[in-house]
């Protein structure tokens, strides 16, 4: 599943990442502030913070697309694309 | 085939999608689980305790049908990533049929390719004043 989130609530500002783990096939994410784990149920919006600090609460979903560049680029004539050659871990 | 290339995601990531995929009897590392007093905790490969008793009791996620347990620390995710603008050294050709993940935020667009994303799981990002995380 691809999707864009918020990381924001009450006031601030969460870093995301993989926990390592995932529940049926989809990662589990987890904030590194609080350590609390995030996951996306099926058949909802957003992602449900299932254990800890914020448990329950939910963070946002904003609308993206899964296509071709090709065709995002056609939509977004002045898209950023990420500069993937700057990433870290990455062979040259 | 990829045309990048991260060792240590891409790997891990490698991991999990075959395990995936492959067939049922071998299936995935399933979770180490705990339990102390009225709490239930999954253990990952690091030895870490995470505690899911409201998870399991909430949304009916079984503590044992957690997977891998890689710890948090196997998968960075990408920080404040650069960009890449039309004119940019790098940028795709519009022609290009990269397969991508588009967001547009606060009237800010862009566009991720899956094939990296898929190796860092996450990018945290900030579209104007909005923080949001894309993810895979």
């Amino acid at each position: 599943m691809a999707a864009v989130y918020s990381r924001e609530i009450d006031g601030n500002v969460l870093t995301l990442s993989a926990s390592g783990w995932t529940y049926d096939y989809t990662f589990v994410l987890y904030d590194y502030e609080t350590e609390s784990l995030w996951y996306h149920l099926p058949g909802e919006n957003g992602l449900t913070c299932i254990s800890g600090t914020y448990a329950d609460r939910k963070l946002h979903e904003f609308e993206s697309m899964r296509t071709r560049w090709s065709a995002w680029k056609a939509q977004n004539s002045w898209s950023g694309y990420l500069d993937v050659s700057s990433l870290p871990g990455r062979l040259p | 085939m990829k045309r990048f290339f991260a060792i240590t995601p891409i790997a891990l990531m490698s991991v999990v999608s075959l395990t995936a995929c492959s067939d049922t009897s071998s299936g995935p590392e399933t979770a180490d689980v705990e339990e102390e007093q009225d709490r239930v905790y999954i253990v990952d490969k690091t030895g870490k305790k995470w505690d899911v008793t409201h998870a399991q009791e909430n949304y009916g996620m079984a503590a044992s049908k957690f997977q891998f347990g890689l710890g948090p620390n196997a998968i960075q995710p990408i920080l404040n990533a650069p960009m890449l603008f039309p004119g940019d050294r790098g940028y795709p050709a519009d022609d290009e049929e990269i397969l991508v993940l588009g967001a547009n935020v606060n009237g800010i667009s862009r566009a991720y390719p899956i094939n990296v994303l898929f190796g860092y799981e996450v990018a945290d990002e900030q579209f104007g004043d909005a923080h949001v995380a894309v993810a895979y």
